[in-house]
């Protein structure tokens, strides 16, 4: 695969489709259901920034490769795909416009004759098809592939060399254009004109045998026929050249399967070859890939529905190049390795999926879906239904992993939509991925509404240290600065207990049961240890937290600290089943799993879906009835919580908070930013250092309050101070030489620090600074040496 | 093999960029000139050297990298002929501030900055000191600079309206600079304003032979220095 879409030195070539035409190409030959080509037999060269001769190089390489494998597995055909631009140089030679292009130097394309020369000298083995979705002229733009159609001159080019190829071999030649017409790539189209109707014929099940191949010719006048009833007006015949026939015509031969008769339109439901299984651990371990895990609920929710995890699929390839770049901006700040480009053979998007069902159906499932949620740079979740399995998912990516999490709802919704919403996820930021959204419009379907999301979350990822898109990561964690805030609280003292709020429940379980017969027993069994205790512990649900605090950062706090946390299943709420994940993740001794079951309906156990049945199976609630008299399952509920307590101090935490401790990514999000990026940090919140050029203040209320903006000035100031005074301190002047970061670092606080010591006349620093510069620059010298 | 990220090299560019311009603002403060404009000098050819860089100004598209290049390009522009200017190198400087301008006068790069333009209209004044020639230059620029603060994303930009100020006394305009610098003292502090009345003091001692240009100029320090009427 060969062309390129981005033209940094002559930005008025570039043009999305062509990325989105040879991604679905690439789909089309990789696809099990359709080419079938094993992924050691493409060689991706689109969009690589490489110069022609480096290219070359590759193909060569690559064919020469294949070449030397044994008979068996030596393959027979060479296909070359080109999208892109190509042009005439002064001496008619015809060349490929590749990402190198730059303008009045032809040499930095591919000539063609090259790409000829070494297909034929490496491939002379193979059938050779040249598939050409490009211009013949050189006054390429952007929709007009070429205005100017020459194509038998290219036709010539290629006889000329097979001229000595093997002669049972031979070339054909396909070529989005004939001598009259230029190649269009229409603007308003996702794809090429004539790479579209390609695409179209090749998904399309034709009613033959399963083995049945379309030649060259075939796939010419098939394509044919869907551009002229695509673009009635302006349709363009491609054309089939076959310079080489003295020994038959290879452009008959059959070669290209067509889609099978099951398979449905690409959009609607493409093969899921490309969409990994999130519970194999082997699927997390490309470091450099945008690693994506897709959270599935069960069922189906409207017979148009696609699945979510395909929409995650088009926005990637829609977007590829955006949320590449801002991803890398992210990556590039904390010292990860960067996406994999596009001409890469090593993968730069992995997508999995985890379908709730699965997740739940033993402990290992679930302890694998939590290490998916927490390596997973991506996640994103189909909250439709607010199924219960996918909210527990929920609330454990919310406090495992400071990533990019998207939530978007299917079935009727569409963004902006009447939706009862639970509390706890009432300040998400939802999409839609509903046929109802993708009649939207343009720029309102579910793959762009997620491409751009995610686009943006990494880019708001990359500048804001506190960037959140759920709710809980940083009310579990800062509890405040004294540690008698991270005490747990003890069960004599208090229990949490997470639950409904209906009125019902809150008059019938709650005051009649729970809060009735819990702490009394609880009371009991502490004496009975030997403990003393003149007060029943409190019993608290979050309408009971007595502090003005606000709602949501008080009860994640609690969740974190309380060592009882009782949690109430009956009705599988939404809010309680966000609040378990958080729950299960957050403290070691886990929880105790209650539900009411006085009637078989009311506890919600009854589900249709499989995975409330596999969550019963795993967490076991204790079934209790709001009956008088019914007391043994409170006292359960206390040997339930005793058992893991003790567990907790033998070593053995619950398991699912020791697999988010044990999968936690500290690369991605460090426990602490290195002290002087954090000092640096600080300063520029306070008066950024490009506030001179800007003339932008930071400080809110910067216009009416001058005594804050000199505060503001000086604590920047103060900070930077400290940046260099510690930098200098903690490393010797090797170590910072020998590290580019760290040089940086000091050179830009020299300047800035002496500055300042200049203002406040300190001499002393004045001189300190010149004196570290000096030393440091006579280290360089004598590394240089 | 290693690959272009176009987010990554402009990551590297601006470090340099801001490094550099520290530095130079450090030599500038200890009265070190021509270090400054060496440290200057090598910000502008590591922007240069990149191919982010390529055709800036004839680019339909710039992406967002470019925007940001181009910004600081125009900003180490402006203080190296800032620079050139201390040390009376007029021509450079001019050099300087109108390869700066050309970058700030491009719509598609969207540089929110006309430190250059007012430069490369007001350096000339330095030279010749006659107002005369510039006066459809600073209608321009004022008509330029307006727009920006009023329209734009420049209206919390204290430069943005000590520029329009300095070009709207230039022109006589004494009510309209007076609203200006009004604005420059409410989004500055004492270090803008000691810079602007630096700035027209010069150009007052360059300009004294244009009573025009004068009076509304001496009006115009004599306010400023009493603190834009608070």
């Amino acid at each position: 695969m060969l062309g390129a879409s981005q033209y940094p030195r002559d930005e008025k070539l570039s043009n999305e489709q062509f990325l989105h035409t040879a991604e679905a190409v690439r789909q089309y030959f990789q696809s099990r259901d359709a080419f079938a080509l094993p992924s050691d037999n493409m060689l991706w060269l689109f969009d690589s920034p490489e110069a022609p001769s480096e290219l070359d190089g590759r193909i060569r390489d690559f064919l020469r490769s294949a070449r030397q494998r044994d008979e068996a597995s030596r393959p027979r055909d060479v296909i070359v795909y080109y999208i892109g631009h190509g042009f005439f140089d002064d001496q008619k030679s015809y060349f490929l416009a590749l990402h190198s292009l730059r303008p009045d130097a032809p040499d930095s394309s591919y000539r063609f004759k090259s790409l000829q020369l070494a297909i034929k000298s490496e491939a002379r083995h193979a059938r050779k098809y040249l598939i050409l979705d490009a211009c013949y002229s050189g006054a390429a733009s952007r929709e007009w592939m070429s205005p100017n159609a020459d194509a038998q001159l290219v036709v010539n080019e290629v006889a000329q060399e097979m001229k000595d190829d093997l002669p049972h071999k031979g070339t054909a030649l396909l070529c989005a254009t004939n001598r009259d017409d230029p190649a269009r790539a229409p603007a308003k189209a996702e794809y090429t004109m004539f790479s579209g109707a390609l695409i179209d014929v090749l998904q399309t099940p034709i009613e033959l045998a399963a083995e049945y191949r379309l030649s060259l010719r075939q796939l010419r006048d098939l394509a044919y026929d869907v551009i002229r009833s695509r673009y009635p007006d302006d349709a363009v015949r491609p054309e089939v050249h076959s310079p080489d026939q003295k020994e038959g015509d290879i452009a008959g031969i059959g070669l290209f399967p067509a889609g099978p008769a099951s398979a449905a339109p690409l959009h609607a439901s493409a093969p899921d070859e490309d969409v990994h299984d999130a519970l194999n651990p082997n699927t997390f371990t490309h470091d450099a890939a945008i690693q994506c895990v897709v959270v599935s609920p069960e069922g189906e929710f409207g017979e148009d529905d696609v699945p979510l995890v395909q929409h995650v699929r088009r926005a990637w390839e829609q977007a590829r190049p955006r949320i590449s770049a801002a991803a890398n901006r992210y990556r590039a700040g904390r010292g990860l390795p960067l996406v994999p480009a596009a001409h890469s053979s090593d993968p730069a998007f992995v997508l999995a999926n985890l379908p709730v069902q699965r997740a739940f159906e033993s402990t290992a499932s679930f302890t694998a879906a939590i290490d998916a949620l927490c390596k997973a740079e991506l996640a994103v979740f189909d909250l439709t239904g607010f199924q219960p399995g996918v909210l527990i998912l929920l609330g454990i990516r919310a406090v495992a992993r400071r990533g990019v999490t998207l939530s978007s709802i299917g079935g009727t919704y569409t963004v902006g939509g009447q939706l009862p919403i639970p509390f706890n996820l009432q300040l998400l930021n939802l999409a839609a991925h509903s046929r109802d959204q993708e009649d939207e419009g343009k720029g309102l379907r579910p793959w762009e509404l997620l491409g751009e999301k995610i686009k943006n979350g990494y880019s708001e990822l990359a500048d804001l240290p506190h960037y959140l898109d759920l709710p809980a990561y940083e009310s579990v964690r800062q509890l405040g600065v004294e540690s008698s805030a991270y005490r747990p609280l003890r069960y004599d003292e208090k229990v949490l207990v997470l639950c409904p709020f209906s009125p019902e429940y809150t008059e019938r379980n709650w005051k009649r049961f729970l809060e009735a017969e819990l702490p009394g027993k609880l009371m009991q069994r502490l004496q009975k240890s030997g403990r003393s205790v003149d007060d029943p512990p409190r019993l608290e649900r979050l309408l009971d937290l007595k502090t003005p605090r606000l709602v949501a950062q008080t009860l994640f706090e609690s969740i974190r600290r309380v060592d009882m946390c009782i949690i109430d299943w009956t009705g599988l709420r939404p809010n309680v089943m966000f609040e378990a994940g958080v729950r299960l993740a957050t403290n070691p001794l886990s929880a105790v799993h209650i539900v009411e079951q006085t009637k078989p309906s009311a506890s919600g156990l009854g589900s249709d879906l499989a995975h409330v049945a596999a969550l019963t199976k795993l967490f076991a609630p204790i079934a209790y009835r709001c009956k008088v008299g019914d007391t043994a399952p409170y006292e359960e509920m206390i040997t339930r919580f005793e058992t893991s307590l003790a567990a907790s101090n033998s070593g053995r935490p619950g398991f699912a908070y020791t697999a988010v401790g044990t999968a936690l990514d500290r690369r991605s999000h460090p426990v602490a930013l290195p002290l002087v990026d954090e000092l640096m940090r600080a300063a520029n919140i306070l008066t950024s250092d490009d506030e001179e050029s800007t003339g932008i203040s930071p400080i809110l209320y910067n216009e009416v309050n001058k005594e804050l903006v000199a505060e503001a000035y000086e604590a920047a100031a103060e900070r930077r101070l400290a940046a260099w005074l510690f930098l200098t301190r903690r490393y010797s002047l090797e170590e910072i030489a020998g590290n580019a970061q760290r040089l940086h670092h000091f050179e830009l606080l020299s300047a800035q620090t002496r500055r300042w010591a200049r203002k406040q006349r300190r001499q002393d620093i004045i001189d300190e600074v010149a004196e570290r510069q000096r030393a440091l620059k006579l280290v360089k010298q004598r590394n240089d040496q | 093999m290693t690959t272009f990220s176009a987010e990554a090299e402009i990551s590297r560019l601006t470090s340099i960029a801001k490094l550099r311009k520290e530095e130079a603002k450090d030599f500038r403060d200890d009265g070190e000139i021509k270090s400054a404009i060496q440290a200057l000098e090598d910000a502008i050819a590591a922007l240069d050297q990149s191919p982010l860089s390529n055709r800036l100004l004839e680019t339909d598209a710039p992406s967002g990298p470019q925007k940001k290049l181009a910004f600081q390009l125009a900003d180490c522009l402006g203080m190296l002929g800032g620079n050139y200017r201390r040390l009376n190198q007029f021509p450079e400087a001019l050099a300087a501030f109108n390869r700066g301008r050309a970058i700030e006068e491009s719509e598609k790069l969207e540089v929110p900055s006309s430190y250059n333009l007012v430069n490369a209209i007001t350096l000339p004044l330095e030279i010749d000191g006659q107002i005369s020639q510039q006066e459809a230059a600073l209608e321009r620029a004022i008509a330029a600079i307006e727009r920006q603060v009023k329209l734009e994303e420049r209206r919390t930009d204290r430069w943005a309206w000590a520029d329009l100020g300095e070009c709207q006394l230039l022109l006589g305009d004494l009510e309209g600079a007076k609203t200006s610098y009004k604005r420059v003292l409410e989004l500055g502090n004492a270090d803008t304003f000691a810079s602007v009345v630096t700035v027209l003091r010069r150009l007052l001692k360059v300009l004294e032979s244009d009573p025009k240009a004068t009076g509304a100029l001496k009006q115009g320090i004599q306010w400023v220095e009493s603190g834009a009427g608070s």
